[in-house]
């Protein structure tokens, strides 16, 4: 089976965002609109964020990494096998050695939680790029 | 300068100091942080955003936030032992099974909580004081336990027991044995959930308060058993 992807249209990256927070997530869906990225859905833990990935196919991933049932760390692997070609941010309150370098082994940008969004669309413009560039155009199956 | 074994202790008791508060800087800066920067961040989409948005998601969104930084200095104080947050006034019955039922039903996932026994018990509490206690011992039960969660119901006349269980994993001995050390929190909830280390020490503090406890056990099979005592009407 051969699939197509679409290009990622920087201007407009579509992400999801998935944190247990539901007023973080109210925050990011006002933020992020006001720099051009488009919140096309929003999931509270990694097992919602896989079902919403599988339906709107994002550009790029918001992805706290303390959330209940399946946390940030799980769910990586899972979305860099099945949703490739989405960007993945780890979005975080704090961050200790741990996160720092754990991220860094898995070429996952990391990204404080602030006040200001524009950090985080710069980063997930820059990582749903990469996430296409360093993806062959189809795959089999 | 001391002894050694003086010094020892001495050194031990540093260590320790030092361990309390650099637990106590990190749960602070995770805790804190989420709340101030969603209160800034929506604060500032005030000035843009539609009326409708600002009456029907950020107004009640910036009240949950304020509210949340405001439980937690209460919360920091009464398990510090300072007694200026604790609850006032006098004692008067509440129902703590309509009370715990209500602080389950209003969050926004689609988990029961089943009853087993009576279906209403009185104790007697001060104002407020039911509702900070259960909202501890329930939010304890759903961000670290699993399905089913129970609410079981005793009682001797004099006193009231409430039994919140949850299954999911089994638990570590050495968790259960520090799950009322401030700040401590559990190996698996590290890495599934924020939290302050504060939620039991607070129940405790407050059940105490009243004459009452709380107390913590692993069930058979998996997930624990968490009983407030509370005097009875």
């Amino acid at each position: 089976v051969s699939v197509t992807v679409p290009p990622v249209d920087l201007d407009h990256p579509r992400v999801v965002v998935a944190d247990d927070e539901r007023d973080v997530r109210l925050l990011l869906r006002l933020q992020l609109r006001h720099h051009g990225v488009d919140v096309v859905g929003e999931a509270a833990d990694g097992i919602e964020l896989l079902d919403l990935c599988d339906r709107v196919h994002p550009d790029g991933i918001v992805l706290d990494l303390l959330m209940p049932r399946m946390n940030g760390f799980e769910a990586i692997p899972v979305l860099q096998r099945e949703h490739p070609y989405a960007g993945i941010v780890a979005y975080t309150a704090v961050a200790g050695d741990f996160v720092r370098r754990e991220m860094a082994r898995l070429s996952i940008p990391l990204l404080l939680k602030s006040g200001d969004a524009a950090p985080l669309a710069e980063a997930l413009r820059r990582a749903a790029a990469n996430a296409r560039q360093s993806q062959p155009r189809s795959g089999g199956a | 300068m001391t002894d050694g074994v003086g010094g020892s202790d001495s050194a031990h008791a540093l260590e320790l100091l030092d361990l309390a508060r650099r637990r106590f800087i990190n749960v602070a800066g995770h805790e804190l942080r989420t709340p101030i920067t969603t209160l800034r961040g929506l604060a500032e989409q005030l000035e843009t955003a539609e009326p409708i948005t600002i009456r029907e998601e950020i107004a009640p969104a910036l009240v949950r936030n304020a509210q949340r930084v405001e439980r937690l200095l209460d919360d920091l104080l009464i398990a510090a032992d300072i007694t200026t947050a604790l609850p006032v006034g006098e004692a008067e019955p509440v129902d703590v099974v309509a009370t715990a039922q209500a602080i389950w039903d209003a969050t926004e996932d689609d988990y029961t909580l089943e009853l087993d026994g009576n279906t209403s018990a009185t104790a007697l509490v001060r104002p407020g004081a039911a509702d900070q206690l259960l909202e501890h011992v329930l939010e304890n039960a759903r961000r670290y336990g699993a399905p089913p969660y129970r609410l079981q119901i005793a009682g001797d006349g004099k006193r009231v027991h409430l039994t919140i269980s949850s299954g999911g994993a089994e638990v570590r001995a050495d968790d259960l044995a520090l799950a009322f050390e401030l700040f401590y929190r559990g190996e698996a909830a590290v890495t599934s959930a924020p939290g302050f280390g504060l939620g039991l020490p607070v129940a405790r503090a407050l059940a105490r308060q009243h004459g009452g406890d709380v107390s913590i056990a692993a069930n058979p099979g998996g997930g624990v058993a968490v009983t407030v005592e509370l005097p009875a009407l």
